[in-house]
């Protein structure tokens, strides 16, 4: 009994004796500057990160950071997520929390950390891990400080360095101290502080340090977010993989790595060789066979998340894919460009930072910026793009999530950066005709016909291609504007498989489209939503917004009146501008025929707008939206 | 049809005596000309996927001297077209922590037939098939299907080998994609009694009983020739399910059978497991996972006396440390009947719901309030059913506490939540109370209406603009949602997602916090208010831009295949005062109208009136029944969209 209740003393014990070694306060919320707690959730207080590039090219980092969570929204803010794969270990994690006075109030356990897969739902297999330090309290602020160490074998690029990179979050104090063999370091830094270098024991030791970074408010739409906060990108100009070792000091060299990882895996078995060829006997010239082979591609494939390897760069053999069609991106680009070389076509696969906004990549500083890879396919003297993970994506189509941005294309020591090609306002365009035919007696009857190309179409293609008949109602219903209606039904017509095209087609009922009213007839036209809905609202905005669609609408509707009903005022014609485009709303009415015709004319230009320029932005939007939503008015005669 | 998804409680007795059961229904690999022909569900044309056979057995086997539960199941699909592809993704999941459960054999294979009519057969490599820790206690085993095809059949087959003898696994008849042939197979020693629950809509079309013989071994005795009861049971044709607007999780109400240990037998060893709710009561506070943790904690004791003073009444002393609880213990968003250390969830200040309120009802019970532990169904979870005591039935605990004569339910999951209004999630649902040496049930009552009030005072000028300000105040679980909404937003933002629609857009500015009542749930605001409304020629015609939330009907589809479900009863006003400018006269306004449904649980009121130069908007809409079953879909939709088309209405002036 009496070694039990010891016991018991020591456990208690133990953290009141460890802090009263330390230093008595550690961490107080009082003295953080006022400054940085405006829009903040949470405070970086210190992060110490320490590199050491060995000379048997492990790299050996260790860290320490405090942070002091604010409020109860800063649960995920607070919680820091350290990486790990095959290739790297983590070690000595410790730490303690302290209470807003700064008093120690217990030490970092297990119960904190959390170690689980870094696979998303969509990907079948991850092999990479991350370990999440995460302190779940109620009684705000408090600190949560630790230590880690992190070991790494083998690696192609080092870690990048990004001190803070949320919103909300701000930055007291954060060193980075890098130390690697005598003069060999690259590196690109954006941030306030400059590098401090010095030589000693034939080593380099290169020091940054940033002070009072403060919260950035979570905005949407931000141009090149990679750049609203401070980061070091850096690099021995070396590689090291138990099986291959090389620079990467320049374009080429990055281009050689993929290269080299993923050599050979582009042979398919003879037996592929000779479909392909016989798939291609008839076709002429080589446009034609790319599309013919682009075409089988798609409808042997399907495309499945698998990450393993050296940061899931290498990819699985074009035989693989061949036989089990399907594969990842690495996997499908690399099945095509065997399909192709197969046809005795050559092409070449273009590593590119894919994602609806533009990713950033610094022309003068090579680095892995990339999360995707597409094929390009010369031509004469044109390159054909093709996109090799969607089904149903059309020839020589990449897509909002490619377009228009430096990618690195592929080949052994010429490889180098090329700008994939920009869809504009020539490209993305929609038309949308409609007829609405109101009679006195029966439901208003709607029929809307809306042709999209471009990256106008890619939503709708989606649907119509992999969505299930319950996604496509849900869809549907979700673009409909109308209040309250029946639907007669609904068609993906005409959508080409080699062109950015799509058709839809609705029919409709409605009671609340047209409604009578005393004497007068209310009738609202806007039927789908569009893309004028998609702007971020919000009150005021600190950083630019980027419109990264350039494009034209073009509405164009009837309406059939009832008998009885005439205008209750005379046609309107209207025009408003902004930096972010144009409008125009035509209402005419014809007596002939007793109807309206309704034009609406949007374009929108692909720019980054300043944030002083947004409220006249959303203020044109507003405007927009108010003129389609306007209903049209009859009196009874 | 009424009452279309009561639960269906039963005890499956034996209708059928028969030695052998009916033959099995599927066999690996082996495929008939319709499966493989196959073009669509003619019961349902829409599914892009059918679920052939989900064919599984139970059984009890001796392996390497020790008794275990084995499982055997065959899944079949049909892919019809690209949005099935999905289903090529499988992940199951099962119980690694202690190896409590072995998965092996698993196999899968695709099947196409090719140009020449043909069979060929892709399988799933050993190297592509995955493992992946989701938490250390479950792990899921993940594999893509290759060739898939539109017409390709996909089939997988694995057995799980398990410790687990109390409760059995469930087994889901139903599924998000249709089931042509769904089948559980129990074989099952006599000396086992399994409790058996089904739940669902749709009754079994086949059930079989029958008997064969085999070996056992329990606590290290041999039993040769064990007779062992088998069960078949078969649903044909079961209909997919998926998320509907206004309903809780489809999950709750798929067709399923469930089965937990009642009884042992053997010759020297006769024990009941848990044969009733005495049982249950006497098993759940003695098991490590529950009542063992709810004894007396030095932490309890120091904060009952820290947090009140013997002299304060019993309400005072409830609310003080309901205040504790809910401002300083984290609810990790999980909701499982299970304590895993509850001192540890106290040092850690965070746990699953049952933890959190176990920590409350410790200091409660130091602090001499009598307190007792309610355990319940989340509204979420799906419906208690009292018929037997089916562990897995329960996924949180609340407390019940009494102060003098008064009887009060707490949870304290949420901060913003004060004593005097219990998780939505816990509303209208049953209880079981464990007292001291007894126990009781108890319904979770409704709570009183929820209010929200938009008043607004705007002018319209003869250019058509409209400025204003509004002052919003709620209260109880609208409340909860303002609270919560404005601790994660600026207030603007707020007031711009909660005054807005597709139909209009009103700008806002200064939104500010009138009041909030931190210790109850009122709370206020006001912003100034801005938008536009259209002129022409000598007429402005003004949108009703007041409730907005209402102008869309959100029942859009036809039919329903779920209970329509509103979260608690609410009653909203809306009231607006538009100052009209010098020089125009009312021409027309909306119509005034009335819309319950017959049995006013629903109701909706629109009135507009006009005096001098004043335009007065009255709107009100109130829910005070909450669930709708599915043959009463067509009132609710119909409901919804007479008040649509309120807002196709407008205020028309005319210049004079």
């Amino acid at each position: 009994m009496t070694s039990r209740i010891f016991y018991i003393f020591i456990l208690f014990c133990v953290p009141i004796l460890q802090i009263h070694a330390k230093t008595p306060d550690k961490y107080p919320t009082s003295l953080i500057h006022l400054g940085l707690t405006e829009n903040a959730d949470v405070i970086i207080r210190i992060k110490n990160t320490d590199v050491e590039f060995h000379n048997n090219a492990e790299i050996e980092i260790h860290e320490t950071i405090a942070i002091t969570l604010l409020n109860d929204d800063s649960k995920e803010a607070g919680a820091f997520y350290i990486p790990y794969d095959a290739f790297s270990s983590i070690s000595d994690i410790t730490g303690d929390i302290y209470d807003s006075d700064g008093k120690f109030i217990r030490i970092l356990k297990k119960e904190d950390i959390n170690d689980f897969s870094a696979g998303s739902r969509s990907s079948i297999f991850q092999d990479d891990r991350v370990k999440r330090i995460r302190v779940l309290r109620k009684s705000f602020p408090f600190t949560v400080e630790f230590s880690y160490t992190k070991k790494i074998s083998e690696y192609f690029t080092p870690p990048k360095w990004h001190p803070v990179f949320e919103p909300r979050t701000s930055l007291e104090n954060a060193k980075l101290k890098i130390t690697a063999p005598e003069n060999i370091l690259v590196y690109k830094d954006f941030l306030s502080g400059l590098c401090q270098r010095i030589n000693k024991d034939k080593k380099s030791i290169y020091n940054w340090e940033i002070n009072n970074f403060k919260a950035v408010k979570h905005e949407e739409n931000i141009p090149n977010s990679y750049l609203t906060y401070p980061f070091v990108l850096f690099h021995t100009g070396e590689y090291h993989l138990k099986s291959i070792k090389g620079n990467i000091s320049t374009w080429s060299d990055i281009g050689n790595f993929y290269y080299n990882l993923n050599e050979g895996s582009d042979l398919l078995n003879p037996e592929a060789q000779k479909e392909i060829i016989s798939l291609t006997e008839n076709s002429s010239d080589t446009q034609s066979k790319v599309k013919l082979l682009y075409n089988w591609m798609q409808s042997q494939s399907r495309y499945v998340s698998i990450q393993q390897g050296i940061g899931g760069w290498k990819s699985y053999d074009a035989d693989f894919v061949y036989k089990n069609k399907f594969g990842d991106c690495k996997a499908l680009v690399n099945f095509m460009k065997a399909t192709l070389l197969a046809a005795g076509i050559k092409s070449y696969p273009v590593l590119i930072g894919a994602g609806e906004h533009t990713e950033y990549v610094n022309t003068d500083f090579p680095f892995n910026y990339f999360n995707h890879v597409v094929l390009s396919v010369p031509i004469n003297k044109d390159t054909t793009w093709l996109e090799c993970t969607s089904q149903h994506q059309p020839f020589g189509y990449l897509g909002s999530f490619t377009s228009d941005r430096n990618g690195l294309l592929i080949d052994y020591d010429k490889s180098h950066l090329i700008h994939t090609p920009l869809y504009g306002k020539k490209e993305n365009k929609s038309l949308l005709i409609a007829t609405i035919n109101i009679s006195s007696d029966s439901p208003t009857k709607c029929i809307i016909n809306q042709k999209s190309f471009g990256e106008l179409q890619e939503e709708i293609r989606d649907f119509q291609y992999s969505a299930s008949t319950k996604e496509k109602d849900d869809w549907i219903h979700y673009k409909l504007l109308v209040s309250d209606y029946k639907l007669s039904n609904y068609k993906f017509i005409g959508s080409e498989k080699d062109s950015a095209y799509s058709e839809l087609e609705i029919a409709l009922e409605s009671n609340s489209m047209c409604v009578v009213s005393g004497n007068r007839l209310f009738i609202h036209a806007n039927v789908l939503k569009d893309i004028i809905e998609d702007f971020p609202v919000t009150d005021k905005r600190s950083f630019p917004i980027e419109s990264s669609l350039e494009a034209t609408l073009i509405d164009s509707i009837v309406i059939h009146l009832p008998e009885h009903f005439v205008p209750e005022s005379g046609d309107r014609n209207e025009k408003i501008e902004s930096e972010l485009g144009s409008f125009e709303y035509k209402l005419k009415y014809n007596a002939e025929s007793h109807s309206f015709l309704l034009l609406c004319t949007y374009t929108q230009v692909k720019k980054i707008i300043s944030a002083d320029k947004y409220p006249n932005c959303l203020e044109f939007k507003n405007k927009i939206i108010t003129l389609k939503n306007k209903p049209i008015v009859c009196i009874r005669q | 049809m009424k009452k279309y998804f009561l639960l269906f409680l039963t005890i499956i007795i034996c209708p059928v005596l028969k030695a052998q059961l009916g033959s099995i229904p599927v066999k690996w690999g082996k495929f008939s000309k319709e499966e493989l022909n196959m073009k669509n569900y003619e019961k349902d044309s829409s599914a892009s996927a059918l679920i052939l056979y989900n064919f599984g057995t139970v059984y009890f086997e001796i392996y390497n001297n020790e008794m275990k539960v084995v499982y055997e199941k065959i899944v079949r699909i049909k892919i019809f077209n690209r949005s099935g592809f999905r289903y090529g993704d499988v992940e199951i999941p099962y119980f690694f922590k202690n190896s409590v459960d072995r998965l092996i054999e698993l196999k899968a294979h695709t099947i196409n037939v090719n140009s020449e009519g043909k069979t060929e057969e892709s399988i799933v490599g050993k190297d592509l098939i995955f493992d992946v820790d989701v938490n250390g206690n479950i792990h899921n085993r993940k594999f893509t299907f290759p060739n898939i095809k539109e017409g390709s059949i996909i089939e997988y087959t694995y057995t799980i080998r398990s410790d687990n003898f109390l409760e059995l696994k469930p087994w889901y008849f139903q599924t998000e994609l249709p089931v042509a042939w769904s089948e559980y197979r129990l074989k099952i020693p006599d000396a086992y009694t399994y409790y058996t629950i089904t739940r669902g809509s749709k009754k079994m079309d086949i059930v079989e009983n029958g008997n064969s013989v085999s070996g056992l071994q329990y606590m290290g005795a041999k039993y040769d020739n064990a007779n062992i009861n088998e069960t078949r049971y078969v649903m044909k044709d079961v209909k997919g399910l998926s998320d509907e607007p206004f309903s809780i999780h489809p999950y709750s109400y798929f067709s399923s059978i469930r089965m937990q240990l009642n009884h042992i037998s053997f010759p020297r060893l006769n024990k009941p497991i848990i044969e009733d709710w005495d049982a249950f009561r006497n098993f759940v506070i003695k098991e490590d996972f529950f009542g063992n943790q709810l004894k007396h904690y030095s932490f309890a004791k120091d904060l009952a006396e820290q947090l009140v003073n013997p002299t304060d009444p019993e309400l005072i002393k409830i609310i003080k440390i309901y205040d504790y609880v809910r401002k300083n213990i984290s609810w990790n968003g999980q909701h499982y009947f299970y304590i895993d250390d509850l001192k540890k969830s106290f040092e850690k200040k965070s746990g699953n719901g049952t933890e959190v309120n176990a920590i409350l009802l410790s200091i409660l019970r130091e602090a001499g309030i009598s307190a007792d532990p309610v355990l319940i169904c989340t509204r979420d979870k799906g419906v208690m059913q009292k018929l037997y005591p089916l562990i897995s039935n329960f996924d949180h605990v609340i407390v019940k506490a009494k102060a003098d004569s008064s009887v009060f339910f707490l949870d304290g999951i949420d901060p913003f939540r004060p004593y005097s209004l219990i998780d939505d999630n816990d509303l209208d649902v049953t209880g079981f109370v464990c007292e001291e040496n007894k126990w009781a049930w108890t319904t979770i009552k409704n709570s009183p209406i929820s209010r929200s009030n938009f008043n607004y005072n705007c002018t319209l000028k003869s250019s058509g603009e409209i400025n204003g300000n509004v002052v919003y105040q709620c209260n109880l679980f609208e409340s909860i949602n303002a609270k919560t909404n404005i601790n994660n937003h600026e207030t603007n933002n707020f007031m711009i997602d909660l005054l807005n629609s597709e139909l209009f857009k009103i700008k806002i500015d200064s939104a500010k916090v009138l009041s909030n009542d931190s210790a109850g749930t009122n709370i206020s605001f006001s912003s100034n208010l801005s938008l536009s409304s259209s002129t022409e020629g000598k007429f402005i015609y003004v949108t009703p831009f007041i409730n907005g939330d209402l102008h869309s009907n959100p029942f859009d589809n036809e039919t329903r295949n779920l209970p329509v479900e509103f979260r608690y009863p609410i009653n909203k006003t809306y009231n607006m005062n538009l100052i009209l400018p010098a020089g125009f006269k009312i021409s027309s306004l909306p119509k005034n109208i009335k819309i319950t449904l017959p049995d006013n649980g629903v109701a909706f009121t629109f009135l507009a009136q006009g005096e001098n130069n004043v335009v007065q908007l009255k709107s009100t809409f109130n829910i005070t029944r909450t669930k709708y079953e599915i043959d009463e879909y067509d009132q609710v939709k119909e409901l919804f969209s007479n008040i649509s088309k309120v807002f196709g209405q407008q205020i028309v002036l005319e210049k004079e």
